[in-house]
């Protein structure tokens, strides 16, 4: 076993060493919580072993912090750092033969279990972004960092989840899973740098009530998808050479742009406090290394952008009334008064219209709408609206 | 094919039902060794623990979650190993409460544990 440097201590101090609530087994326990001999709770994690003994390591710790570990908002190296560690032996007939006062830095990498690994996979984070720059500190973070960090990452998602929402399948019973990321859950955020964590939207227990496993295995492909998207467009935007004239999906513009799109919300702008961005999670990466995007990615986007065959967008003026919100999508079906058989448009809309058009909701007014299209029966991107009682002009 | 007569009585419980299927275990050595797949009953370890459960190796049925076991505590060995078991090395179930896919085999005596595994990944 690793030779300790510290403090010996007598061992009495944690006995009888009794597992309370075991959190990993693997041949007998591995992490558990116990009481100390003053009835103190301490967390303990194995180490090491050898013929005679166990090797573990012990902090004090709390309900909280096993609360946090078994919920995802601690990783276990976390939850062990704590102003005291001790190193216990636990011999093989179940005595306690040793124990020291140690620094964590003493405790060789390989027996201490990696950085950011959670309790249960299950709790890995499935997107996780951390924001570097010269000006981003611990307790000096700009709101900016944070603000492009959290919504970069989430209409980045949305973007590709629009994209598959505009699929066949999709149109008459749209995914579950596809609606929840939509608005990717906050797992936990990290104040050292910037770095935000998204929890996967399949971990939600009642996610697929009242559907049957067909219908779930095609929830989960729909996800595997979206995801497998982020994926090529981040293995295209960062494999060296990045080829200047290739699009992420050669053979299909589209998905190309919804990628790129996607991508320019991941990327630090050259203007903002981000320098470099770090990807990880399972849908962006297999690899335990994260993906690095820098500014100079941005150019790289934009380029490809500017290659991609004009969708020709157009602005468009809309005046109708507003029917069958879906709060999830962020879309609404506007029913187009100035079409002579009162067209319905399917429109999408940002947070910051939320409130005018729950108000509109229902409601025999009118109301104008202002948006991008790309044809006359497409999906209207709506820049703003304006209610009839704000209509005309202040005096 | 039985299990060791040394094991508690009614262990596991007639109702495990047999073992199938793919299962992951982590390993110090490559090729696993006998070393690699002794429970703690024959080891001789924590022997105030659950009596049957210490005569069951710890699998899983998700490679991911081996990986994870690995990160948790590398000491455990770099080496995952997988082996498809069948009802003839004797019985498994799911262990509530630990990983998703932890599962407790109980092989029946005179399998040859380690020859049934293959080493799939190196972790070093």
């Amino acid at each position: 076993m690793w030779e300790i440097t510290g403090k010996s201590v007598g061992p009495k101090r944690f006995m009888p060493f009794e597992p309370l609530h075991v959190l990993n087994y693997y041949d007998g326990p591995r992490i558990f919580t116990f009481y100390d001999a003053d009835d103190a709770l301490c967390l303990a994690c194995w180490s090491d072993e050898d013929d005679k003994n166990s090797r573990f390591l012990v902090v004090a710790t709390t309900n909280e912090i096993i609360g946090g570990l078994e919920s995802g908002l601690l990783s276990v190296s976390e939850a062990l750092a704590q102003p005291r560690l001790w190193v216990v032996d636990w011999a093989i007939d179940g005595d306690l033969v040793g124990a020291w006062l140690v620094s964590q830095k003493d405790v060789p990498k390989d027996c201490q279990p990696h950085p950011r690994t959670m309790l249960h996979r299950s709790l890995d984070p499935i997107l996780s972004l951390r924001a570097t720059g010269p000006t981003i500190r611990t307790g000096e973070i700009p709101g900016s960092v944070i603000k492009s960090t959290v919504e970069g990452a989430q209409r980045a998602i949305k973007c590709l989840a629009e994209y598959e929402m505009e699929m066949p399948d999709q149109r008459g019973r749209p995914s579950r899973a596809l609606q929840k990321l939509y608005d990717l859950p906050v797992q936990r955020t990290l104040a050292a740098s910037f770095e935000v964590q998204f929890r996967s939207p399949l971990n939600e227990p009642d996610l697929f009530v009242g559907l049957g496993e067909n219908e779930i295995n095609e929830e989960r492909e729909v996800l595997k998808r979206v995801a497998d998207h982020l994926k090529a467009g981040l293995n295209w935007l960062t494999s060296p050479p990045a080829d200047a004239s290739a699009l992420p999906v050669p053979g299909n513009p589209e998905l190309s742009r919804a990628i790129i799109k996607a991508l320019k919300f991941l990327t630090p702008s050259p203007r903002s406090s981000i320098r470099d961005m770090e990807i990880r999670g399972e849908m962006a990466t297999q690899s335990v290394e994260p993906i690095k995007l820098t500014r100079s990615d941005r150019s790289i986007l934009n380029g490809a952008l500017s290659r991609i065959p004009a969708m020709k967008e157009h602005r468009v003026e809309l005046k109708g009334r507003i029917r069958e919100v879906n709060e999830h999508l962020m879309r609404f079906e506007l029913h187009d008064e100035t079409t002579p058989n009162v067209l319905v448009r399917v429109c999408i809309f940002e947070p910051d219209l939320w409130d005018d058009v729950y108000e509109m909701l229902g409601v025999e007014d009118t109301v104008d709408i202002f948006g991008i299209e790309t044809g006359p029966t497409s999906t209207v991107r709506v820049i703003d609206l304006i209610r009839p009682d704000v209509a005309e002009p202040m005096v | 094919m039985n299990f060791s007569k040394d094991w508690p009585p009614n262990c596991p419980s007639e109702d495990t039902p047999d073992a199938a299927g793919d299962v992951f275990r982590i390993s110090k050595e490559k090729p696993v060794t006998a070393a690699s797949m002794q429970s703690h009953y024959e080891s001789g370890r924590l022997p105030n623990a659950d009596p049957c459960l210490r005569c069951g190796l710890s699998v899983f049925r998700a490679l991911e979650d081996a990986i994870n076991q690995h990160n948790l505590m590398p000491r455990l060995g770099n080496i995952v190993a997988r082996a498809a078991l069948l009802a003839e090395h004797g019985k498994a179930c799911l262990t509530e409460g630990q990983q998703r896919t932890h599962t407790t085999w109980w092989p029946y005596e005179g399998v040859d544990r380690a020859a049934m595994f293959v080493v799939i990944r190196d972790l070093s």
